[in-house]
């Protein structure tokens, strides 16, 4: 096997779990049970020692893939001049903890005659564990000390090296042959299903569940399918039980190939996930924005030693995510070192506050009316922002090199004041305003006068600095300050000089400004360039706005979906898919849209 | 491309594969005639004992060597009929199931395969959802409508 672009991979998943699959028909990326579990699937992070699962036309072939019309079924297909085959792969989604997760491929003859290839080889634990195979009647089983996994397949198997099973077929127009990978939690009891007559049902069911759910959305406005793919995204990131929604479906992407920048993505933020409710909101969707709060009104109630929240948890809200290195794995394309685990945990980061408050405030206006008892966790968390947004802290992104006195985080601050404010005025909820006022009001000034640098006419990134950072380009899309003020479009202007590059933004230039500790470099951040696009917009720049938009919707990959960053040659980087970015593509959408009106 | 591309299977040739017809795994035998019979016309030197695997005592090593039967000797592919068909009254129902659509795969061109048609029609109303789903494939097939490559 080789590695393959990052960007060459759909994904599939259960809101437990996901699974990334190649364009080669080869799932090189699934935790099971949950996003954050160990692997039994990560070729992407070292095609030798990772665990794959392939299904492939053994032919010289075209290789396309495409989602079935609204929904998160993908088909990869597989064409010659001899025949063409197809693999329907998707994760049946339960609306109940059942325990049993799976992947279900549903492998098609279309025309022709068509050779596949089937090979399974799981490497539990990112490889650390190992395994036996036992074949069965109905397939094989792969046990491990404390996860077992069957594959259940109507035509033997066969085990090969490295505890693997594979197997070659023919299939020619109507034959089809399903293959449910399984993992049970219980017993196993119940397990020899017949996949075909299962498969069946479960596509139907997968198929009616996403096109159910996409239906609640109300967007109906320009580029709608890369819209819903990007809502399809999102609601594949959220995690079912509890209503928290990771980051992103994968750990150690490298932000750089080659390079040291490789992040662990698996957790919730409260950032993203803030991001993320207003988004769904933005289209409509009200249940997610419910779960979320339910988990964030049990954080908040938890407390943190960081202040009253902290930046990241795991989906089923524990606090601690230690940080660990796999050293046996070469890491994607050799970027080392391979991270799971996350410690920027414990890092301060004000802006959270910020970007919750505002995904509350949304909530309480387009969701339901928020409830007291939460009222009361929130009041606690802003009073305390009220007394410590003048501490210098880790900011945005999560920079190891020092903290600082960000900007943004700063403007976040005076967000999650400002929308508390709002909010009790709104709903008559008891606060002390005169404090909450005056303390905004303070945040206000010193963003003005202190992140401002008359100079080179542009707010920077922390007190003190002249560099400059993208997130401040948030500024006029949470009302922080008109978009048409000359300090924004000085800030715009001066962006547009010293962090794009060919209509993409980098966040901020690494060497100058506040390090973050690392060597190397890094590509271009998505969400940034779709900011960009939103502070453009709300310039009444609309053609600028318009053909960047355009421009980076040409660098999705051909399902529609992004990493983290784009790097020097259009090539996706970072972990993937990413929150971040989709909810930046829906938000830019939804703004740009409305301003076009209905014309062309 | 029907055949694997190198009168192999998974690498390895049809002398590997013969030696484990014999295997005291049931589970090995079937995945050894499925081997043969996926190397096909090749693997003509192994018919004798693949046929010797129609009277095995796991009923689903007979249907399996059955459709071996079929692509090692596609001339002779009616010898497979009555295992074939016999399957059809299989207690499991996965064997019942996979005889249907081996039946189904004998095709229209098979000599006396008409004479099944009765049984698989009865199929369609099977107590087991996967082999009604077959019957309703074998039976097209078998009256040449289905859409053979």
């Amino acid at each position: 096997m080789a590695y393959r672009p990052i960007e060459s991979c759909g994904i599939i998943g259960d809101m437990h779990s996901v699974a990334l699959v190649g364009t080669d028909g080869s799932i090189d990326w699934c935790c099971l049970p949950h996003f954050d579990s160990p692997s039994i699937f990560a070729a992407i992070l070292d095609d030798r020692k990772g665990g794959f699962f392939k299904i492939a036309g053994m032919q010289e072939c075209t290789r396309k893939q495409m989602y079935l019309p609204d929904t998160n079924v993908l088909v990869t297909r597989f064409i010659s001049p001899d025949g063409v085959g197809e693999v329907v792969d998707f994760m049946p989604i339960s609306e109940q903890e059942s325990g049993v997760h799976q992947i279900v491929r549903v492998v098609r003859g279309i025309r022709g005659a068509v050779r596949f290839r089937l090979e399974c080889q799981p490497a539990f634990d990112f490889g650390r564990k190992p395994h036996k195979v036992v074949l069965e009647g109905r397939g094989a089983v792969f046990q491990s000390n404390d996860i077992r996994v069957s594959l259940i397949s109507r035509i033997p198997l066969c085990e090969v090296e490295n505890g693997g099973v594979a197997a070659e077929f023919v299939l020619r127009p109507e034959e089809t042959l399903t293959f449910i990978l399984r993992q049970t939690l219980k017993d196993g009891a119940g397990e020899l299903v017949e996949a075909r007559v299962a498969g069946d049902v479960l596509l139907k069911e997968a198929v009616d569940f996403w096109r159910g759910w996409l239906s609640q959305c109300r967007y109906d406005g320009r580029w709608r399918e890369m819209v819903h793919r990007s809502a399809l995204v999102l609601k594949l990131l959220t995690f079912q039980p509890t209503g928290a929604i990771v980051a992103a479906a994968t750990c150690a992407l490298p932000e750089e190939v080659g390079g040291v920048r490789n992040w662990d993505y698996r957790y919730t933020w409260i950032r993203d996930a803030g991001f993320t409710v207003y988004a769904f909101l933005r289209l409509g969707f009200k249940d997610e924005a419910k779960a979320f709060m339910g988990w964030l009104e049990q954080r908040a109630k938890e407390g943190a030693r960081t202040g009253p929240l902290q930046i990241m948890y795991s989906i089923d809200g524990r606090h601690d995510l230690p940080e660990t290195t796999l050293d046996h794995l070469d890491g994607y394309r050799g970027s080392r070192p391979v991270r799971v685990g996350n410690a920027a945990m414990d890092q301060l980061q004000l802006d959270i506050y910020g970007e919750l408050m505002d995904a509350v405030y949304l909530y309480n206006k387009h969701g339901s009316p928020i409830s007291y008892d939460l009222w009361q966790q929130l009041r606690k968390m802003v009073e305390w922002v009220a007394g410590n947004w003048s501490q210098k802290d880790d900011g945005i992104w999560e920079v190891r090199g020092g903290r600082q006195q960000f900007v943004y985080s700063k403007v976040q601050c005076w967000v999650a004041l400002d929308r508390a404010l709002r909010l009790a005025g709104e709903r008559g909820f008891p606060i002390d305003r005169a404090l909450i006022e005056r303390e905004r009001n303070k945040i206000y000034e010193a963003v003005m006068t202190e992140g401002w640098s008359a100079d080179r006419n542009t707010f920077v990134q922390y007190f003190g600095t002249d560099a400059l950072d993208a997130s401040n380009l948030i500024m006029p899309l949470v009302r922080f300050i008109s978009p048409t003020d000359p300090r924004m479009l000085g800030t715009l202007d001066r962006t547009m000089e010293e962090l794009v590059s060919d209509s993409l933004v980098y966040r901020y230039e690494i060497g100058k400004g506040a390090g973050d500790g690392l060597s190397g470099t890094e590509g271009t951040f998505s969400m940034c360039t779709f900011w960009l696009v939103e502070a453009l917009t709300r310039a009444g720049r609309l053609n600028d706005a318009r053909f960047i938009f355009e421009k980076m919707l040409g660098y999705a990959n051909h399902l529609g979906l992004y990493a983290e960053e784009i790097g020097a040659t259009g090539e996706q980087l970072g972990n993937f898919p990413q929150a971040f970015t989709h909810l930046g593509l829906i938000s830019a959408a939804f703004n740009l849209d409305r301003k076009l009106g209905r014309g062309v | 491309m029907q055949q694997s591309s190198d009168d192999t299977y998974l690498n390895k040739g049809t002398e590997v594969w013969v030696k484990d017809l014999t295997d005291k795994d049931p589970v090995a035998r079937r995945l050894a005639v499925y081997a043969l019979g996926e190397i096909g016309p090749t693997a003509r030197s192994a018919a004798p004992q693949v046929r010797r695997l129609l009277e095995d005592k796991e009923s689903f090593v007979r249907v399996w060597a059955a459709n071996a039967v079929a692509k090692i000797e596609p001339e002779k592919k009616q010898d497979a009929i009555a295992t074939l068909e016999s399957g059809l009254k299989d207690e499991a129902g996965f064997v019942r199931s996979l005889s249907v659509s081996f039946l189904g795969t004998l095709g229209s061109d098979c000599i006396g395969i008409e004479s099944v048609l009765l049984a698989l029609r009865g199929s369609l109303t099977d107590s087991d959802e996967s082999v009604r789903s077959e019957a309703t494939l074998a039976i097209k097939k078998i009256q040449g409508k289905g859409n053979r490559a």
